[in-house]
């Protein structure tokens, strides 16, 4: 994936701390927009005003999950972002069972937490 | 022995028939004295049993109560302040993080303002910072979990909000380090799919 710092970059997760954490990494491969959201449902609604191009999100989340936000992204119609927007999930699940549910939905990219920085810049330009 | 048909006893004929039947305790049950001595004495054993019972049977009933307390069945006495405990640690965990995550944006701003020789390596050090700091997050999913099997109100409840219930099948939080899928597991399997 051509990264362009210009382009909208969406971070969701209920930690805040993570949060921070990934969007500090992601300003240093020179990404300027960054919206983030604590919830899957406000990353839902961030998604359907904002022409995002890249989402980084968690999975286990309540009450919407990071794979239900996934699964909602790419049945959109209409909205700014595109419901093949690359998407990405972080996270701590790493079950295949889970790996299986998250290529089901579309996932484009799947982060095993704890993680490095270098991993998740590897995998944003592998998109 | 005296007729026991008659209405009416002389007072020794009374006397008789009483000796009559003390001759007949005694002979059946020994010493009658001996004998009461001897109940009682049973009935001071038999209390004591019965008080160390009661004292078993009232320390089994609130085992009992706080097993089913406890809905999960784990044996913990002090549950809800196991419970309390963990959360407390949890929010330790939370603050002491966002400080450092705090503190390391600050550096990093602070780096980023100046020119010299080490900076880059420097900014890398902050970065490893960032990346140790998921500490807080990896913690309160493993917090969340053991909240959620000692059925915690809270952890439960939230659980429970899920926009699909089916959902709960596919999360388990943080695998055990030995059981966990590495990264380049996980992308091998991805391409594979």
């Amino acid at each position: 994936m051509k990264i362009n710092p210009l382009d909208f970059v969406l971070v969701v997760d209920d930690s805040a701390s993570m949060v921070r954490i990934v969007a500090n990494i992601i300003t240093k491969v020179g990404y300027k927009n960054i919206d983030t959201a604590n919830s899957g449902n406000e990353g839902l609604s961030l998604v359907r005003n904002t022409s995002y191009k890249l989402i980084l999100s968690d999975w286990n989340m309540e009450p919407m999950t990071g794979l239900q936000l996934l699964q909602s992204v790419r049945k959109m119609q209409g909205a700014p972002t595109a419901n093949d927007v690359p998407f990405v999930l972080i996270t701590a699940e790493s079950k295949p069972e889970n790996i299986i549910a998250a290529k089901q939905a579309g996932v484009s990219g799947y982060i095993v937490k704890p993680f490095t920085a270098e991993t998740l810049l590897e995998k944003i330009e592998g998109l | 022995m005296a007729d026991l048909e008659k209405e009416t006893y002389s007072k020794q004929e009374v006397q008789d028939l009483i000796r009559a039947e003390l001759k007949t305790v005694r002979t059946e049950y020994g010493d009658l004295k001996q004998q009461v001595n001897k109940l009682n004495d049973d009935i001071v054993i038999q209390k004591k049993d019965y008080d160390l019972l009661k004292l078993h049977m009232a320390r089994l009933a609130d085992h009992i109560e706080k097993r089913k307390m406890d809905g999960t069945g784990i044996g913990c006495p002090d549950r809800e302040e196991v419970m309390r405990e963990i959360k407390e640690v949890g929010r330790y965990i939370d603050k002491a993080i966002g400080a450092v995550i705090a503190r390391a944006e600050k550096m990093e701003k602070l780096v980023a303002g100046y020119v010299f020789s080490e900076k880059d390596r420097l900014l890398e050090e902050i970065t490893h910072i960032f990346e140790a700091c998921d500490v807080q997050d990896l913690t309160a999913q493993r917090i969340k979990k053991v909240l959620e099997l000692m059925g915690d109100q809270e952890a439960t409840a939230k659980k429970e909000a899920k926009v699909d219930p089916d959902s709960i099948l596919l999360e388990h939080g943080p695998q055990m380090p030995d059981e966990a899928m590495s990264q380049a597991e996980i992308d091998k399997m991805l391409k594979d799919l």
